[in-house]
């Protein structure tokens, strides 16, 4: 009987051997879930790796960062939009993600800015409650000091859009609106601006807000985006400052 | 001396008749002058031919990947994206998982192992007990 169980657990070790030396073990995976903290937790359930140390995805999004630095800094851009050609393409992501990459750069500073009034979610992705927004400041209600949301990265902030709001594009091209981009650009001189905007093919809100920006990323997804989408939005962006476009496998 | 006649003209009868067959089927005899031989070899060779099918299989493959790739409107990969835009993209973002997404996947993954590896042994068991005792 003692025989058998020793045999059984050769058998077992190996088979565990095996499994662990293709790479199909999951224990190690399971620790780093426990020793997660909440915070944690919920940016990788929205995919923010980037601030993570040895992380194939977060080594693409410090490369990422180093070349839009490189290009903002060269041009004098402190400004830049994200947006891709339709919902769920991972411009949010990118944003979020981008955001945290450059404020891991002890030298940068980053403001997240959701403009996505329609569909805010920056908040969500960042696992905070916030009570104003973009929309309260153009109300009215609040002040950008009530907006800016500290974030528990180092050199990072977050302007939540606060309650989704249906006239977008006309909030967005308001006098209002040019002021704040204005005051968020002059505030402080070394902090890179992301503004997270609606998709550029399913709402015109991007096209109002394109001359208050510096420059400009374009997110597609791999086996989603068509040809023609890109080009048309290659189109709409004809008189911005495109930096590059980022394909995204999401 | 009655059955002696009947023997003869029975005999004759016989003769004439193949006498008869003969004559009108001179042409018609068979006879097998090459008898056919189980083939050893093939033109082309076997392993010619597999390595041909094997070959043509990938370029088939291949093929209608790339048939699929330029019909689709859909980018696909860095290079297709670039002949699109002019130039590389800044960045390709791999597939991003949660850690609760990559344990599933793992999961699923060590299930296939464990059935391929059980089919493997299996496998080899039928074969083992299927071979004859004698093997010289």
């Amino acid at each position: 009987m003692q025989t058998l169980n020793t045999l059984q657990n050769e058998k077992s070790s190996l088979l565990t051997r095996m499994i662990s030396a293709v790479g199909l073990d999951t224990g190690r995976l399971k620790t780093v879930k426990k020793s997660m903290s909440v915070f944690e937790a919920r940016l990788d359930d929205h995919h923010i790796v980037a601030h993570r140390t040895r992380s194939k995805e977060a080594d693409t999004y410090r490369f990422l960062r180093t070349q839009i630095l490189q290009m903002m800094k060269q041009n004098g851009y402190k400004t830049i939009a994200i947006s891709s050609p339709r919902y769920g393409d991972g411009k949010t992501t990118t944003a979020a993600n981008l955001a945290v990459s450059i404020a891991q750069d002890l030298k940068q500073t980053a403001l997240l800015v959701d403009l996505d009034l329609r569909n805010p979610s920056l908040s969500e992705y960042m696992d905070i409650t916030t009570s104003k927004g973009l929309t309260d400041y153009l109300a009215e209600k609040a002040t950008v000091k009530d907006c800016l949301v500290r974030l528990p990265f180092e050199r990072i902030s977050l302007f939540p859009a606060g309650s989704a709001i249906d006239q977008s594009s006309e909030t967005l091209g308001s006098p209002q609106m040019e002021r704040l981009a204005a005051e968020l650009r002059e505030r402080y001189d070394d902090r890179i601006i992301i503004y997270d905007m609606p998709p550029l093919l399913q709402q015109d809100d991007p096209l109002v807000f394109l001359p208050h920006v510096d420059a400009f990323l374009l997110v597609v997804r791999e086996g989603v985006t068509t040809v023609d989408e890109i080009k048309r939005c290659l189109d709409i962006l004809d008189s911005t400052n495109v930096l590059g476009v980022v394909l995204n496998n999401n | 001396m009655m059955v002696l006649y009947r023997n003869l003209n029975a005999r004759k009868l016989a003769s004439d008749m193949n006498k008869t067959i003969e004559e009108g089927h001179v042409g018609r005899r068979l006879v097998v002058i090459d008898p056919p031989e189980m083939p050893l070899t093939t033109d082309p060779s076997r392993k010619l031919l597999l390595v041909a099918s094997f070959v043509l299989a990938l370029i088939t493959a291949s093929g209608s990947i790339l048939a699929l790739q330029l019909a689709s409107q859909r980018v696909i990969g860095p290079h297709h994206l670039e002949s699109i835009i002019g130039t590389a993209p800044l960045a390709r973002v791999p597939r991003l998982r949660t850690i609760s997404e990559k344990i599933n996947y793992r999961n699923i993954a060590r299930k296939i192992f464990i059935l391929a590896f059980i089919i493997a042994i299996l496998a080899l068991i039928a074969v083992i007990a299927s071979m004859p005792l004698a093997i010289i």
